[in-house]
């Protein structure tokens, strides 16, 4: 995502906007649910941070890193806001919202549907770097350099950051389980 | 240490990716294998999840509410910015607002017109404490006139009458515990105490046409 189309967005451009929306609707909209683990929450929540967004892209200073990192920090205080009002998490019936395709057999829909759940458990007791490494790397599937633009380090520095947080989520998995 | 099995692991994860098998990929490592097995588990539970999507409504419906917002942020934009909005609000709740004033011209009015006032009420207090033969005393004087000019009844001017010959006896006590001179006008009548010592609105003194006295 470059610098004019960010310049575009911020004079307002509907084509510029929908374009970052598109692209960063998803990872947003993943990572505030594995956060409060309700859908409509959590889809409440992501059209909050792209009304924040048009809100503050006046003010944004690009740095040169991606959209999608100011977004997560916009979505993270979003949910930290959101805890802080409810003073707890809103919990969800594990298959309140599952959806169930013809092309999926029951067993394996609950098998899946429990790993997402548990996961979400276990991210959040990791480390909110830890957390994004996660999430971007092996949820979203960016590469080394892609993550590490995103949160402002270098490849090393992911690499490592990748053992820590594999190693926390590993831990958190077999508390959880 | 970690620096290198986190290079490990991230090379043992390019290659499980590429299709490389994970015994291979241990096998190459054996100093490491138990904590690359275990971390390399997690990764491939996690790559294997379905990811969670969005109900494409909700995508259209937070669209629509972003480029709504957009909108609204742009016609904002196109209202003249105000410099000082809480004060033009507070200025226009204090003295209503003029019409076809722009803000900025608003708020300079509003502005200079507190400090004439500010001024005014600072001048009026300042005067109100001063003695006969200071400077601002005749201001007093006029000010107490223009009161009782404009007090209605004959009965309430008497009493501001009654109240001003209280402080004028007040401004002759203050003169004397400071020891200072100056000119005053009292009301009262005027009755003789012997010795060519005479006593008027409560004050004794000699009292003789064309002269200033004390006491």
């Amino acid at each position: 995502m470059n610098a004019d189309l960010l310049q575009l967005a911020g004079q307002g451009d509907e084509a510029a906007l929908t374009l970052i929306y598109e692209q960063c609707h998803p990872p947003v909209y993943r990572y505030i649910y594995f956060r409060v683990r309700n859908v409509p929450l959590a889809e409440e929540l992501a059209a909050e941070v792209f009304v924040r967004m048009v809100d503050r892209i006046g003010t944004f200073k690009n740095k040169g890193r991606p959209v999608l990192a100011w977004l997560y920090a916009i979505a993270r205080n979003l949910v930290i806001d959101h805890q802080r009002r409810d003073d707890h998490f809103v919990w969800s019936p594990l298959f309140e919202d599952l959806e169930v395709g013809v092309e999926d057999h029951p067993a394996r829909i609950v098998e899946r549907r429990l790993t997402i759940a548990e996961l979400s458990l276990a991210l959040n007791e990791l480390t909110e770097i830890q957390r994004q490494v996660i999430l971007l790397k092996f949820i979203e599937g960016l590469s080394n350099a892609e993550v590490a633009a995103i949160l402002g380090k270098d490849e090393g520095a992911v690499k490592s950051l990748q053992h820590r947080a594999l190693g926390a989520l590993r831990r958190a998995l077999c508390d959880k389980l | 240490v970690a620096a290198d099995f986190g290079t490990v692991l991230d090379e043992c994860l390019v290659r499980l990716e590429a299709g490389v098998e994970l015994d291979a990929c241990l096998a190459e490592h054996p100093e490491y294998a138990a904590d690359l097995s275990a971390l390399l588990s997690v990764a491939a539970s996690l790559q294997s999840l379905a990811r969670p999507e969005p109900r494409p409504e909700a995508v259209s419906a937070g669209r629509a509410q972003m480029l709504s917002a957009a909108r609204a942020r742009k016609q904002a934009q196109a209202v003249p910015a105000q410099p000082v909005p809480r004060y033009s609000r507070w200025l226009d709740a204090v003295f209503g607002k003029p019409a076809g004033a722009r803000p900025t011209l608003r708020f300079a009015l509003g502005l200079l017109l507190m400090l004439v006032l500010g001024a005014n009420l600072v001048w009026v207090a300042s005067a109100a404490a001063t003695l006969p033969g200071d400077g601002l005393y005749p201001i007093k004087r006029a000010l107490e006139n223009t009161r009782l000019a404009l007090t209605p009844g004959e009965q309430a001017r008497e009493q501001f009458e009654e109240q001003m010959a209280a402080r004028r006896q007040h401004e002759v006590q203050q003169m004397f515990e400071l020891d200072r001179q100056g000119q005053i006008e009292i009301l009262g009548t005027l009755q003789p105490e012997g010795n060519d010592r005479w006593v008027i609105g409560g004050l004794s003194g000699r009292y003789r046409p064309g002269n200033r006295n004390r006491r």
